[in-house]
């Protein structure tokens, strides 16, 4: 059975801040590379939108193994949500050839945390 | 306040969603595309479900070894002239999708007619019935609106379900106007 797991230091970044983690896969047909891409996406009521910012190539790999990265974050944009959309960023791996895809999450912000769009009820 | 990302109406959980087959598996539909020489039409009102289907249909094509490919066309948007130059350029093994093909001015549409000749393989998406002979009628209905909103919500409370086929009834049978108003309704 093929595996891919993508592994991030920290889940809460900030502009111009340096992200990095670790990719390990275990896939039954050689590989012949293995892209990672730090991107954006958008999610919610209507049509979506993504922006790829980075990619990373780590190429001669074997079958199985791990492997850190590191992507600089630019200064923009900030993860948000609200009732219509929510930007969120991640970090995928590819496995090429194949179709084997996995992300992990992050918030990206000023503060760290995802900034929220709508007014929070006074306690 | 429901976040989007949590919304289980979001599009992205939506764009997931299988399309139901009315009594008929994908192997027959492919077989019976077959017998009408990969000229077909898949018809239907808005929101019942008809690029959901064309895009599964192309993923069943792809695998059965067929070489596919899809084309959009939206409302508002003119067609390039550049379209039709591909159009004849594509091999006559190759099934050409055109999913909104009741959106192409009559002229254009007879064009395409022209361009594709007896050889090509086209399906298209259309309100409208009589552009080519119909594969598959698409219709939104209670059962599948049910069968889908089980999918995004696990077991359905029955209010929730009440509202939803009331909504259905509203819209027409467009779900995805039930959907975008489900959407509103969980996003409070």
């Amino acid at each position: 059975m093929n595996e891919l797991k993508v592994t991030l230091d920290r889940g809460e970044l900030r502009p111009k801040e340096k992200i990095s983690g670790k990719v390990s896969w275990r896939v039954s047909t050689p590989v012949r590379y293995i892209e990672l891409r730090l991107f954006w996406y958008t999610i919610g009521k209507g049509s979506e939108d993504v922006g790829v910012v980075d990619t990373l190539r780590i190429e001669d790999v074997a079958q199985a193994g791990t492997r850190g990265f590191s992507f600089i974050l630019p200064a923009s944009p900030y993860s948000f949500s609200g009732r219509l959309i929510s930007l969120v960023w991640a970090v995928e791996a590819l496995v090429e050839p194949g179709r084997e895809c996995q992300r992990a999450e992050f918030t990206f912000a000023p503060s760290g945390k995802e900034v929220l769009l709508y007014a929070q009820s006074q306690g | 306040m429901l976040k989007a990302r949590d919304n289980p109406f979001a599009s992205h959980r939506l764009h997931k969603l299988n399309y139901r087959l009315p009594g008929i598996s994908w192997d027959e539909i492919i077989d019976k595309l077959r017998g009408l020489g990969f000229r077909a039409a898949v018809v239907g009102d808005e929101g019942t479900g008809k690029t959901t289907f064309v895009r599964e249909l192309a993923q069943r094509l792809r695998a059965n070894g067929y070489c596919v490919q899809m084309r959009r066309l939206s409302f508002g948007v003119p067609v390039p002239r550049v379209f039709f130059r591909q159009l004849s350029s594509v091999p006559d093994s190759t099934v050409i999708i055109l999913d909104g093909a009741d959106l192409l001015p009559t002229v254009a549409w007879y064009y395409i007619k022209y361009v594709v000749g007896r050889n090509k393989r086209l399906i298209i998406a259309s309100h409208r019935q009589g552009l080519l002979p119909t594969l598959i009628h698409s219709r939104g209905s209670q059962v599948v609106l049910r069968e889908l909103l089980s999918e995004l919500i696990g077991p359905c409370p029955e209010h929730i379900q009440h509202n939803s086929l009331q909504l259905l009834q509203r819209h027409n049978g467009d779900m995805r106007k039930v959907f975008r108003d489900l959407y509103d309704a969980c996003s409070g």
